[in-house]
Formats: structure tokens, sequence, C-alpha cells
């Protein structure tokens, strides 16, 4: 609605006032003057007849002692006299005192007093002339009226006409007087009207100049004003990072818009087009919907903006604009909306578009890394757990595998019969390594293992192989690498840390090793087996050991403990069918002997070994002719146990039943000069003993 | 006073909206747990403004909005809900309530909503 702006437009209003009112007084003085003009032309042309007037009375006179006794005669002359005296008598007391006398069209005139210095002095010296002049002309009129006789009359009259010669010339000159003296009057007084019209048309002007003037300037200051404003706002449209622009109840986008719009839609024009075709390319048709619905909603001025912003559906929208080039490219945007309200009345929606897909896209990056750093937490929280000195032994052994499987990758091969070696050779090594990793915790090391043995398992059972066949495990192979140098990074950092970390002598002391994760280990095959098993070590700590053989005493207790595990102790259930303990027990111990040898046992109170299943599991495999496994004695179907590929386990986990494990250890005791021996008895005991040379002198501790 | 309706099928968010309400301009003279509820408390109690949920058993919270114009136009609706489904709010919006809350929402939130929501109301 408009509103008027007095102040604005005071300055023009007083100006066309004042140049009304000084026209209006103009005209005014105008109208009054030219009256008074009016009133001195009569003036002077009534002292002009006074003048006429003078010389007639003193015919009249003559006319009159003329036509004395001619009865008819005498009567006209005297009414023409009397007349010509009245008029003339009449006309001199109006002049000199103001009042009424008969006009020339014998209307009643009023005159005014006549006050100028020249004017009034003439009549008064009229006036004394007049006088004895005026009483004389009474006196004849009154006598003839008495019926005096003509003698006598013609006596009066000599006398008058004598007067009548004496001064008929001054009172003539007087009334001349007079005229000139009106006529001059007048003439001053026009002058002083045309001066007075001149000044009030030139004030008029110059009013009007002023007006003009005043208003052009105002005029050429609010387009200077609006033409800034007009530059600002195409600045400001042509600056901002945003796409701006306006959608109208029509559901049109304005004329106006920011420049960084159209980089925003890459598109030409916008402006005047239906904001549903602006959209309809570049977002879902189900969003687009949604999106015009939420529109309309903002024209409606029942519903309150703030309480819609929820609902806005365009906020970090993914959109697929096309290039120049005709290529799509992903964005996001989001888009905000307010209204544009005038006195209650939504006229438009201000949208704001903004290209937030740099934010989106660093936001993804961000959940990426976080993500690889709870993996990392992962990773460490598990190596916080293990034991460092026996960590950094498993990342120096876990190399060593590494580099044995690649040398066994890299070895040339000749047949099927060599593939197959090869995946039973490296085979035996990513065992050993997951049955390691899985006893110190590290549970993405097993993981990864495992799936290593998965693809080994899977490439077995294939027809035919190639060496092409291997390249999936170089890849895996390269992931376990990096890691492991990952994990060896943090053991290295931790070790820095490490209130163990002593010298290289003390990293001799046996008391800094710990055995923990042997009970650790058990505890967490048997839960997940659903057996509950004590441990118990014997002289693991009291003797000291150097660095080798604490790892080959470490790995051999890990494999005979999930062997024991897994193969030798009963379910609880079963347990107590035969009336035992529903827990089991591991012992485990070390021993110097005296000849400076090192024994350790590993005895479990289970099942024992059933020969009986080991002959059957023999007969399966089909490896040997029936007739062999049947002529085999108990104790060469024992050493089964330690035959590369030979499992009896029901189910294949990573605790047990790959079928290897065991000759490992094997083949690791007898690389190191080693003797191994079992004895056991059906349901009770099952003990495993190795005899190791020790290289290193080794004392007891203190 | 203003008098408020709630309705919500969910006992924790309307104990929710009650408490928010304690020591306010309006006050809470009804509850409901579906849209049939509602319709009969309304009717009872003519309440000038109301909270409601819009997935609900029995009758939905759209549906229950419709009815409820039918009986008084100018009741101030407010749209309290998860925000699964934009399109369902804005549908609520054009049927007639005046704004929309998105669940979870917090005390001060709703108060800010139902401030707004009953602006240039008289008391």
């Amino acid at each position: 609605m408009f509103k008027l702006d007095y102040g604005k437009y005071k300055g023009i209003i007083i100006s066309v006032a004042l140049f009304l009112l000084l026209d209006a007084s103009v005209l005014m003085l105008n109208f009054y003057i030219s009256f008074e003009i009016a009133e001195d032309a009569n003036s002077v042309n009534l002292a002009g007849r006074q003048r006429m007037l003078s010389q007639r009375m003193v015919k009249s006179l003559y006319d009159f002692k003329e036509s004395l006794g001619e009865i008819d005669e005498e009567q006209r002359a005297l009414t023409e006299l009397k007349l010509t005296y009245n008029l003339f008598d009449r006309t001199l007391t109006a002049f000199a005192e103001g009042g009424t006398t008969t006009g020339a069209d014998n209307q009643n005139v009023s005159l005014e007093q006549i006050t100028t210095a020249n004017g009034a002095e003439a009549l008064k010296t009229a006036q004394d002339i007049w006088t004895p002049y005026s009483s004389r002309f009474q006196e004849i009129f009154s006598r003839y009226d008495q019926g005096i006789n003509d003698e006598q009359m013609q006596v009066l009259l000599a006398d008058l006409m004598i007067y009548a010669k004496a001064n008929n010339l001054e009172l003539l000159k007087l009334m001349n007087i007079l005229t000139v003296d009106l006529e001059q009057y007048a003439a001053s007084k026009a002058t002083r009207l045309r001066m007075i019209q001149t000044v009030g048309i030139s004030l008029a002007v110059l009013n009007f100049l002023l007006i003009m003037f005043h208003f052009l300037r105002q005029l050429r200051e609010s387009d200077v004003k609006i033409e800034a404003a007009r530059k600002e706002t195409t600045d400001i449209l042509n600056t901002v990072n945003e796409g701006l622009f306006l959608i109208r109840p029509d559901m049109t986008v304005g004329l106006q818009h920011s420049r960084q719009l159209l980089d925003i839609f890459g598109i030409d024009s916008v402006a005047a087009q239906p904001v549903e075709r602006l959209l309809k390319d570049i977002i879902s048709e189900k969003d687009l919907k949604t999106a015009m619905g939420f529109i309309e909603l903002l024209f409606n001025d029942r519903i309150k903006e703030k309480l819609t912003g929820d609902l806005n559906p365009l906020q970090g929208i993914e959109v697929n604009i096309a290039d120049q080039s005709g290529r799509y490219h992903t964005k996001y945007l989001n888009f905000d909306f307010a209204r544009v309200s005038n006195q209650g009345v939504i006229d438009e929606i201000l949208v704001t578009v903004t290209d937030i897909t740099q934010q989106v896209n660093l936001e993804k990056e961000l959940a990426a890394s976080k993500a690889s750093s709870e993996q990392q937490m992962e990773m460490l929280t598990s190596i916080l757990h293990a034991n460092p000195s026996v960590l950094k032994a498993f990342v120096q052994e876990a190399y060593k595998n590494f580099e044995r499987i690649n040398d066994e990758l890299k070895r040339p091969e000749k047949g099927q019969y060599q593939y197959l070696d090869k995946i039973q050779a490296i085979f035996t090594i990513i065992h050993k390594f997951k049955g390691e990793a899985s006893a110190l915790n590290l549970d993405r090391f097993a993981a990864m293992a495992h799936d290593f043995e998965t693809s080994l398992t899977n490439l077995r059972n294939r027809d035919k192989l190639t060496g092409n066949d291997f390249l999936d495990l170089a890849v895996q192979l390269d992931k376990l690498f990096s890691y492991t140098d990952a994990v060896q990074q943090l053991v290295e950092r931790l070790a820095q840390f490490s209130e163990s970390r002593k010298s290289d002598k003390a990293s001799l002391l046996q008391s800094e090793r710990n055995w923990d994760h042997l009970s650790h280990l058990v505890q967490t095959i048997s839960t997940r087996q659903g057996k509950k098993i004590q441990l118990a070590t014997c002289g693991l700590n009291e003797n000291l050991l150097d660095d080798d053989m604490a790892n080959m005493i470490n790995n051999i207790c890990i494999q005979f403990l999930r062997n024991a595990v897994s193969h030798g102790i009963e379910s609880p259930l079963e347990r107590q069918r035969q009336r035992k303990s529903p827990t089991g027990r591991i012992d485990i111990r070390l021993v110097n002997l005296n000849s400076g040898d090192i024994e350790l046992t590993v005895e479990d109170d289970g099942q024992g070994i059933d020969c009986n299943v080991l002959r059957q599991k023999a007969l399966e495999s089909g490896r040997w002719s029936p007739d062999l496994v049947n002529s085999w004695s108990n104790r060469q179907l024992i050493g089964l146990i330690f035959k590369p590929g030979f499992s009896t386990a029901e189910k294949l986990s990573e605790d047990a039943g790959r079928g290897i494990g065991m000759d490992v250890i094997k083949q690791q005791i007898q690389g190191a000069g080693g003797k191994l021996s079992v004895a056991h008895r059906s349901g009770r005991f099952c003990r495993f003993t190795v005899t190791i040379p020790q290289t290193i002198s080794a004392q007891v501790a203190a | 006073m203003l008098k408020l309706m709630i309705v919500d099928d969910s006992n924790i968010i309307r104990r929710k909206i009650e408490r928010a309400q304690q020591g306010s301009h309006i006050q809470v003279v009804a509850t409901a747990r579906n849209g049939n509820d509602a319709l009969a408390e309304f009717k009872k109690h003519q309440p000038d403004v109301v909270t409601m949920d819009l997935t609900m058993p029995e009758m939905d919270g759209i549906e229950c909005i419709e009815e409820l114009m039918k009986l008084n136009p100018e009741t101030l609706i407010l749209v309290i809900s998860a925000l699964s489904d934009k399109a369902t709010g804005i549908e609520a919006l054009h049927k007639g309530a005046r704004g929309f809350l998105c669940k979870p929402f917090d005390e001060e939130k709703l108060g800010n909503a139902l401030k707004e929501l009953t602006e240039g109301l008289h008391v």
C-alpha cells in the first residue's frame, strides 16, 4: 500500500501554496485598483463637467436675461439655469465633502472627498467664490418665484452678471486645476497598478522557477538514489556465492536472480520460468512433487513459516546437472526458503541455493577416515592387550612366514601335482600363523589368515590350476604385509613408552615374559566350543629362556593346547556322563633337565586318543590302502596325528580341523634337534612330551 | 489459558509434551492415543491447540486432521512426527495443520514451536 511521505513533499507543497497565495493577492489588488481607477475616471469626468457647467451657467444666465418678458422663453431659460446651477452646486459639494451627485446618465454617483493638496485647495478657493455666487442665484430664484417685476429682476441679474464676469474665468480655472489634479491622481494610480502587477507577476514567475528547480532537483536526486540502489542490487546479485532468486505466487521465477544461480544449475536463463521446469531435470519426480507441495505451503499464510523448516525436502539434495558438453555431474545442493512479506501479504519466496558438494564429499571422507581409524583403534586395542615382547616376536615371525609364502608363490611349478604341493606348503605356513594370531587375540590377523586359508581350500578343490589362479593369493598376501607393517609401527611406538623396555641383557630375564596369553587362548577356544577347561602352568615363568627358545616353546604350547581343547577335552555333558569333573584340565610343565635340555609336557585329562577314529579317518582319506591301514598298530595310528593334511575334527574352525599344525610342531621340534613323545590312556588322559636341547646357557631364576 | 490436546500413540511422548507445558500459558485438557480417541476428546473439550502424531493405529494423523478441520477449521494443529517421510508431513500441512515439529525434540524446541503457533492469539 502507498503511504504518503509528507516530509519528502513539504517543500513542494509550501512552494505551490505560496505561488497560489501570491497570485491571488496580485489578482485581488488588481481588482481593487481597477475598481478605483473606474471611480477616478468618473471623478475626472465629473470634474470636466464642472468646467463646462461653470460656463454654461453664465450662458443660461444671459439666455434668461434676454428672455425676460417672453413668458414661455423665460420659463424654459429659468429651468435650464436652475438645472445647471443645481448640478454644479451638488457636484462641487460632493467633491468637497464627499457625497452623491447626478451622473451623465442621470444616475446618482457617489464621490469621495478630494484629499489631494492641489485639488483640495482649488476646491476651497472655488467654494469661496461659489458661496456669494450661489447666494445671488438663490435670491434670483426666490424673487422670481415671488413674482418680482422684470425691472427689479434686471437689477438683480445685472448684479449677478457683474459677479459672474468677475469670477467666471477664475472658477473655470479652478475646475480645470481640479480636473488635471484628478487626472494626475488617476494616472499615478494606474502606474502603481502596473508596478504592482509587474512585481506580482515577477514574483510568481520566480516562485514558479523555484518550484521547478526544487522539483527537478528532487527528481534528479531520487533518480540518482534509485540508480545507485539498482547498481548495488546488481552488484550483490553478481557477486554472491549463493544462487538467489524469487518465486512468485504463480510459481514462476522472478526477473532478477544472482549470477551464481546459472552456474549452479548450468543453464543460460531462468527468469520468468516456472519453478517446476527449473527443478524437473535435476531431481527425481517424487522429490519434485514433494518440493512443489512444500513451496505451495510457504505461500499459505495460515501456516507458520518457522514451523516448516524441518519439512524442506531440498536440503542437501543430490542433483544431477549436465555441463556444457552434456556430461552429468552429481552435486549436492541446499535450498533455503524465506517468505517475502509486505503488510502481512506474502509477495514472494526468496530462495537461496548453496552448492554443498565439497562439504558433503568432505563429510564422506571424514566418515571413511573415521572407519579406518576405528579399525586402527581395534588393532591398537588387541595390541595393547598383548605382551609387547611376544607381539614383537609375533610380528617378526609373521614377516618370516609371509616371506616363505612369497617364496612358495614365486617358485615355478610343473604340473598339477606341484600346484597342490605348493598349496599344501602355503597352507601349513598360514595355518600356523593363524593359530598364533588367535592365541594372541589378534582377531584381524586371524580373520585375514582364515580368509587366506579359505582361498587356498577353494584352489585345492579346483580341477585344474594355472599360475593365474594364485594371483588372488598374492593380493591377499600383500594386504597381510601392509597390515603387519601397520602393526609393527604401532608396536615400535608402543615400545618407546613401554616401561619394560630395558637393556638387551635384561631382555633375557624370564620374569618379563608373560604366558598369560596361553590361558587366554584356552579360554577363548574352549568357550567357542562350549567346553570348560582350566589351564595350569608350571615352570614357564621360572626358567630363563632365550627369545628363540621362548618362541618355540610358545608355538608348541599353542598347537598342543589347541589340539587338547579341540580333540582331548570332552564336552561338559560327556565328562559328566563319564563321572568326571565338567571342567577339564590341561597342565603345562616346563622342566630344565639336568642335562641342560628343556622338557615340555602338555597333558590333558580328556578322552585320550581313540585309535579307532584315527583308523577310520585314515581309511576315509583314501591316501592309503585299507589293508595297509588295517595292518597299522596303535602307535603307527597315533603317528598319523603328525602327518600333514590329516585331521579328526568334525568341524573346520580356526581352532582345529585343518589337518595340519601338529605336523608343523613335529617339524620344528625335529629341526631344533628335539624329541617328541605321546602317552595316553583312553578316557583318562593324553600327554605330549617334548625334549629340546638348550642352546643358550640357561640359569634358574633366583 | 489455551487448551491443548495431545495426540500420540506413545505414552512417553505424550508425557513429554505434557511436562513441557507445565507453567506455560497452555493447559493440557486431553490426551489421545489414536485418531478415533482424538475426535471424541476434541468434541468433549474443544481444545484450541492440538499436537498430532502422524503414524498411529486405527485412524492416522492425516485423516484425523481432516476430521478435526471439519469440526473447527480454526484449530491450531502442530504435527509432531519422525521425519521418515517429508511428503507426508507436507500433506498434513496441506490438510490444515499449521506447523511441523520433527521428532526427536527437546522441551525448549517444543516450547518455542507452540509459542510460534499461538503467537498473536488472545489468551
